[in-house]
């Protein structure tokens, strides 16, 4: 497959990488949600797109006064999901590793944990981090469950 | 001891005279370096160049506020409550300074650092 792996945090990128290349996945691997954006409007195609939840708010959005923002924590993995999947990502999975004591955006989240949902066609879920070696999310067990289900 | 330092000024001049200076006194009171997972210190002067190497490499960030930029640090201002230990403002004229900025040249070449050694 090739999948989208979009995560602010250099340990999880690289993780991911690793865990799914290992497998024969081809993976492109970026820091935030812009880059992701420019590269879908070019029309790149992906099989599966693997989000965080909370990503630093980058410039390209903000602009003028709005830089004041900037790098300030957004729960941009939903918006981000919708775009990807009205894009034609056909699955899609945003993936937190933060508990839901830490930050009102993954609190919410708690209550969309067992949902599957449909966006443009296609699947979104959203769930809790596995943590493996290094405190590094495991992205594999994430695809497992976006592809299988439970 | 030298600082590894990555340097990244986005300049419209072809030549342009403040970054050509900054560079110059990197290379003659720290290590210069090319690529910036090398560096300990990585100097911008943009606020959206200073959230990519946030995310990209270990380094201290040091923003540096030029003339005319106030919008370049009201971005660093927001990333330094995002990243509190690794972003620095350093400012290049000394009026505009508020607390924890660093006067720019004298922080790279690190006088700063210096004098709280001999402080201690």
């Amino acid at each position: 497959m090739r999948i989208l792996l979009v995560d602010d945090t250099k340990k999880h990128r690289k993780a991911g990488s690793a865990q799914l290349e290992a497998l024969g996945h081809e993976v492109v691997a970026l820091s935030g949600y812009e880059d992701a954006l420019r590269l879908v409007e070019k029309g790149e195609h992906f099989d599966a797109a693997l989000l965080d939840l909370l990503m630093p708010a980058e410039g390209m959005t903000l602009g003028g006064s709005g830089l004041e923002f900037l790098g300030q924590p957004l729960d941009v993995g939903y918006s981000l999901s919708i775009i990807l999947a009205c894009k034609g990502i056909k699955q899609i999975a945003v993936v937190t590793d933060m508990n839901h004591h830490s930050h009102p955006a993954s609190a919410i989240f708690d209550w969309l944990l067992r949902e599957e949902v449909e966006i443009c066609g296609s699947k979104v879920r959203f769930m809790h981090a596995h943590l493996v070696e290094g405190e590094a999310k495991d992205w594999v067990a994430a695809l497992k469950l976006l592809i299988g289900g439970e | 001891m030298k600082k590894k330092v990555f340097v990244s000024i986005r300049s419209d001049e072809a030549r342009n005279l403040i970054k050509m200076a900054l560079e110059k006194v990197v290379e003659l009171t720290q290590q210069i370096v090319d690529d910036p997972e090398e560096a300990d210190l990585i100097v911008v002067n943009s606020a959206t160049d200073a959230l990519s190497m946030l995310k990209e490499y270990e380094a201290v960030v040091l923003v540096a506020v030029m003339v005319n930029m106030k919008h370049e640090e009201t971005g660093a201002r927001s990333l330094q409550k995002a990243y509190p230990k690794r972003v620095l403002i350093g400012q290049m004229l000394e009026f505009n300074m508020q607390p924890g900025d660093v006067p720019l040249v004298p922080y790279i070449m690190g006088f700063i650092e210096e004098q709280k050694e001999e402080v201690k």
